[in-house]
């Protein structure tokens, strides 16, 4: 995508919290970057027009359920080197 | 007190009936009550306590479904796709498996299980996408922590920006790709004619908040912006581009 305006670059995180357990239990995150010429703003937020858009939708349950991870030793050498 | 003909009679002086008669603006003086009844919690201070609480939790669940192309429109919906992938995975402190692909990781990077052997996850063409994409919730609540002070909004659920199940034709018609949380058409509960009155219980006004607002919203400064699509750009899923 040659035609990508990488000055014009907006992003949104929100966060779901459940009120009971004040944990969170959903994250959703908004990407966007305009193209050149076709996008729609208002000041600096994209608001229309072509635009590049990737939407994150994160659900997290289970909590304090689950078991410890246990990995292999091959996977563990190579965790290891990061 | 005042005698006259024979009888006491109290000089009570009238106070405080201008309280309630100023006219003002009723709209004002409505939202102002429905805040002060409403007595809305502070959306960086929940946001704090909320990943405090995660940082206490010995491990969850996560699963996340990411959609991503080109959008037409001012909501955002992608019209075009170019990337459509969901994974499910298990976090247990620093660390994250993954069950497809077979994957465990921690933020710095991961290894995976292809073709039989272990490899490092971002050195490989097939997981390469999930290193990128699939982020973990600690790294994007610890971002949106950092802007909360500066952007930090409550939101009702209808006005989320997020839509990563829906792909737009570009017209009014949108294609919704079902999730695994609907609900099925035929249900097994039973159709009774007795319905039992509900006792009502006083709600607080906290508790009557979150039924309007749970969602706190953030919005990322220019450079994060820009880092975010980075990485997106990164996962090497607009192809050549």
């Amino acid at each position: 995508m040659s035609s990508l305006d990488k000055t014009l670059a907006n992003s949104y995180y929100e966060i779901e919290i459940d009120p009971k357990t004040q944990l969170p239990v959903a994250i959703n995150m908004l990407v966007l970057t305009g193209t050149r010429g076709a996008t729609e703003t208002k000041g600096k937020r994209i608001v229309g027009g072509k635009h590049v858009a990737f939407h994150f939708k994160y659900r997290l349950d289970d909590f304090g359920q689950v078991e410890k991870v246990q990995v292999p030793p091959e996977a563990q050498k190579i965790l290891a080197k990061n | 007190m005042i005698r006259l003909n024979g009888a006491r009679w109290m000089v009570i002086s009238c106070m405080g009936l201008s309280g309630g008669l100023h006219a003002g603006d009723p709209e004002q003086a409505s939202a102002g009550t429905d805040k002060a009844k409403l007595n809305v919690p502070s959306p960086v201070k929940v946001l704090q306590a909320a990943v405090k609480n995660l940082q206490k939790q010995k491990g969850y669940r996560v699963g996340v479904d990411i959609l991503g192309g080109l959008s037409m429109t001012e909501d955002h919906a992608v019209s075009l796709k170019n990337v459509q992938c969901s994974y499910h995975g298990e976090v247990f402190g620093p660390l994250m498996k993954v069950e497809d692909p077979k994957v465990f990781r921690t933020t710095k990077g991961g290894a995976a299980f292809i073709d039989g052997q272990w490899r490092q996850s971002l050195g490989d063409q097939k997981t390469v996408l999930l290193e990128r994409l699939f982020a973990f919730p600690e790294v994007i609540l610890a971002k949106a922590l950092k802007s909360a002070p500066a952007s930090a909004t409550w939101v009702k659920e209808s006005e989320t920006l997020v839509k990563a199940d829906v792909v737009s034709s570009g017209g009014d018609d949108r294609v919704i790709i079902p999730s695994d949380d609907e609900e099925t058409e035929n249900s097994d509960s039973p159709k009774g004619r007795t319905v039992v009155a509900k006792k009502k219980v006083a709600v607080s006004p906290e508790e009557e908040f979150y039924k309007t607002y749970r969602i706190i919203r953030v919005e990322a400064p220019p450079q994060e912006a820009l880092q975010n699509f980075t990485e997106v750009q990164n996962s090497n899923c607009f192809g050549g581009g």
